[in-house]
């Protein structure tokens, strides 16, 4: 399973750093950006925060792995001599591992592109605690997907809707209306919401504290990957 | 031990019953065809037996104990639709068996993919259908199981594929491996099995080994003078339908042996005539 799993994230890694490293040097927006970004001295937080939402996008997509797999065309996938939750937790090392190459394919693109475009270096100081926290953000949403994915799995691909649904969360939580405060506490089950407050001080979400932040994320991924794992674990007649 | 046993299994969807207190011993070194029309039940107890749909009730028994996950280290199964990964080349599909699978034998791979002549480089969803299926057997042959079991494997085949298929099936019984496949093909279970069951609307509704079944089983035909016809079908003593016929002074009295086409046609009339 782990050998089925790496050829699927090898392409998607290959696919998806090619996409970005592509928009990086061609889209003019993007370009833009960066050029004002470093105008401004753009430093490793900036670079931290975009490669976590660009692996967090990549999370969410292969996070249908698991909902997928219980799927009746994935019949020869029920039928390998290995117990149901180790095929589960197979799965979601490789594709978390992946998610890791992502979020460094970013990293690693940003500076590279900026200094072939510009021919500047970064400023700033590399957070150790930041990045941890970014990466803990993408593997807690690739924990809801698979969560959604499982619940949603007689819909093919269904664990994708997840990303948006924690966006649209997101938003309503950070947003004004009285209705949005009573309901903000459960917002410490979005792995966005829970990452924003970590970055912005500002951040309605304060009450949570940066310090809270990567354990609560840290949280929120193993739970929601547990409870991904257990309704797989349920859907097969075996373990 | 046994290596599969089936006991009053029943398997209901909602209301519908599809598989109806099937009873049923597979024994070591048979090659098992289990026949029926479409939709009746085989698929059903195939999935069962692996696991792959729950049973509503009965007792299955893979090597003298219930179905586990190690359990499939011993046995290959090749399911009516093709589900190979299409974006994988044999080559990775091979090497995807040989991880999961301790006894995956690669020299028989090689071997197969010149048998079946599959192009091992080319993506599994860029072959023709026949070659995918081709793939998705050679693979669990390779496997060395000790118990196969193929839903409708030959479909998809063309005709000399299929009978290299059945070659592959008899020799593989031949060196002990148990087949147990399902086919709506009556040809591929005279060609290959040596034991069958007619399962229909779910229930087993004969079992018996293909010789047996070709040597008790007659169809007697009288002329009589007005140029009438008349067929009977004779199962066990033969001799006391004849007599009855001659009773009536036919011209003629033929007794004709049974295919086992016309014993499946036969059954699954009875089992109607019994419902009705």
């Amino acid at each position: 399973m782990i050998y089925r799993e790496y050829l699927v994230m090898r392409k998607a890694v290959a696919w998806f750093a090619a996409i970005v490293l592509t928009m990086m040097l061609i889209v003019p927006a993007a370009r833009d950006g960066v050029a004002v970004s470093f105008n401004n001295a753009i430093g490793f937080a900036d670079i931290t925060n975009g490669a976590a939402w660009l692996a967090a996008i990549f999370a969410s997509i292969f996070g249908v792995a698991l909902g997928n797999g219980s799927r009746e065309a994935a019949r020869v996938l029920w039928v390998l001599p290995t117990a149901r939750w180790q095929l589960a937790l197979q799965v979601i090392a490789v594709d978390l591992a992946g998610a890791t190459v992502a979020f460094a394919c970013v990293f690693a693109f940003f500076p590279a592109v900026a200094w072939l475009r510009l021919g500047e270096s970064l400023h700033g100081t590399l957070h150790a605690n930041d990045v941890a926290m970014a990466l803990v953000m993408v593997y807690a949403t690739y924990g809801w997907s698979a969560l959604v994915g499982m619940l949603g799995r007689r819909m093919a691909y269904g664990g994708i809707i997840a990303l948006p649904l924690l966006m649209i969360w997101m938003i309503f939580a950070l947003s004004q209306i009285p209705v949005a405060t009573i309901l903000r506490p459960l917002t410490i089950a979005n792995p966005f919401a829970v990452y924003n407050a970590g970055l912005h001080a500002m951040s309605p979400l304060q009450w949570l504290g940066t310090a809270w932040a990567t354990p609560v994320l840290v949280t929120i991924a193993v739970v929601t990957c547990g409870l991904a794992v257990a309704l797989w674990q349920r859907a097969q007649v075996i373990h | 031990m046994i290596p599969l046993h089936i006991a009053h299994l029943t398997k209901r969807y909602g209301n519908r019953l599809a598989v109806d207190d099937l009873s049923l011993d597979v024994s070591r070194g048979t090659v098992f065809g289990l026949l029926g029309r479409n939709g009746a039940g085989k698929s059903s107890t195939i999935a069962c037996v692996l696991g792959l749909i729950a049973k509503t009730s009965g007792e299955i028994a893979l090597f003298g104990e219930p179905l586990q996950p190690r359990t499939f280290d011993r046995i290959a199964y090749v399911p009516e639709i093709n589900c190979l990964d299409g974006w994988m080349t044999t080559h990775q599909h091979v090497e995807f068996r040989r991880r999961c699978f301790s006894r995956f034998d690669r020299t028989l791979m090689s071997e197969l993919i010149e048998r079946f002549e599959i192009e091992p480089g080319r993506k599994v969803g860029k072959l023709s259908k026949g070659q995918r299926q081709a793939v998705a057997l050679a693979l669990a042959f390779a496997q060395r199981p000790e118990l196969m079991i193929l839903d409708e494997p030959a479909s998809g085949l063309d005709p000399v594929m299929q009978r290299r298929l059945l070659d592959t099936i008899v020799s593989a019984a031949a060196d002990g491996v148990t087949v147990l496949f399902s086919s709506h093909q009556i040809g591929h279970a005279e060609q290959a099995a040596e034991r069958i069951g007619i399962i229909d609307s779910g229930r087993l509704a004969l079992e018996a080994d293909v010789d047996d079944l070709r040597a008790k089983r007659f169809l007697v035909e009288a002329v009589f003078e007005d140029g009438r016809i008349e067929q009977h079908y004779a199962n066990g003593d033969v001799t006391i339908v004849e007599a009855q016929l001659r009773a009536r002074s036919p011209v003629t009295v033929t007794r004709r042996t049974m295919n086992l086409e016309q014993i499946f046609l036969t059954t699954i009339s009875e089992t109607k005539e019994r419902q009705a």
